[in-house]
């Protein structure tokens, strides 16, 4: 079965995408910033999906936060693993998702 | 079983990555100082070891500074040498794996011997000449059995 893994802090969105992947097929466990690549390394999963990314505001930690743990699920991770990550900026990378998004541009970016 | 392993230069990041989960071991990954000491805090309880190179930048806290010193990003400082003194501090079994070579070395092989000596129950495994990701995995595993 197919594994996914949400970084938000916050609980309640946390708790949407948990139901939403759930319905998508996948097992899914949920993590706040500071557990992220704890929780990544411990559960292994084949899919990740890492809210609150901005590259803007660099000087305050709660704006670089998905950034961080961005780059330090990317550089453990292996190769297969699939990596999403989601923000309110518009950037253009091939695994950004820009909120709000439509559930089919997840599930294209996912299956 | 989780390894934090830190390597600056991406090609042997990859490499090493591939040899310690052949070994079984999870790898945490940081490319500089200040990310290793960062996760180094973050994961204490669940490190296992730490494979590290020995040159490596110290890298800078995000946010801290305008104009990056380009002091901050060169690969050529020994870094290693506080990933050593940390582990040994904290009892974390750590592997030195360098491609720094032997002849020229000695200033490191001092160093990592007078830290050892500051622990003397922890061996601390210096691989010089080639980045040997198999002997240092295998050094690490060694190191753990030991325990």
């Amino acid at each position: 079965m197919k594994k996914a893994l949400v970084v938000t802090n916050d609980r309640n969105v946390g708790a949407a995408l948990w139901r939403l992947l759930k319905v998508l097929g996948f097992e899914v466990v949920t993590s706040n910033h500071e557990e992220a690549l704890a929780t990544f390394l411990t559960e292994d999963p084949s899919h990740v999906l890492i809210l609150e990314y901005s590259e803007i505001g660099e000087k305050l930690e709660e704006h670089n936060i998905g950034r961080r743990t961005y780059d330090d699920i990317k550089k453990s991770a292996s190769p297969g693993t699939r990596i999403i990550r989601c923000g309110l900026e518009n950037y253009h990378y091939d695994d950004y998702l820009r909120l709000p998004f439509e559930i089919g541009e997840l599930k294209r970016l996912l299956l | 079983m989780i390894v934090l392993l830190i390597e600056d230069q991406e090609e042997e990041l990859e490499r090493a990555k591939e040899v310690l989960r052949n070994f079984g071991f999870k790898t945490a990954v940081a490319t500089n100082l200040y990310d290793a000491l960062r996760l180094l805090k973050q994961l204490e309880r669940k490190i296992v070891g730490i494979v590290t190179d020995l040159h490596f930048p110290q890298g800078y806290e995000p946010g801290r500074w305008n104009v990056i010193p380009p002091e901050l990003n060169d690969p050529t400082k020994p870094c290693g040498f506080a990933i050593v003194a940390e582990a040994t501090k904290r009892g974390i079994p750590v592997v030195v794996c360098s491609n720094i070579d032997h002849h020229f070395a000695e200033y490191a092989k001092i160093t990592i011997q007078a830290l050892e000596a500051l622990h003397p129950i922890q061996k601390i495994p210096f691989i010089m000449d080639s980045k040997d990701w198999q002997s240092a995995a295998q050094a690490l595993g060694k190191l753990l059995s030991e325990r």
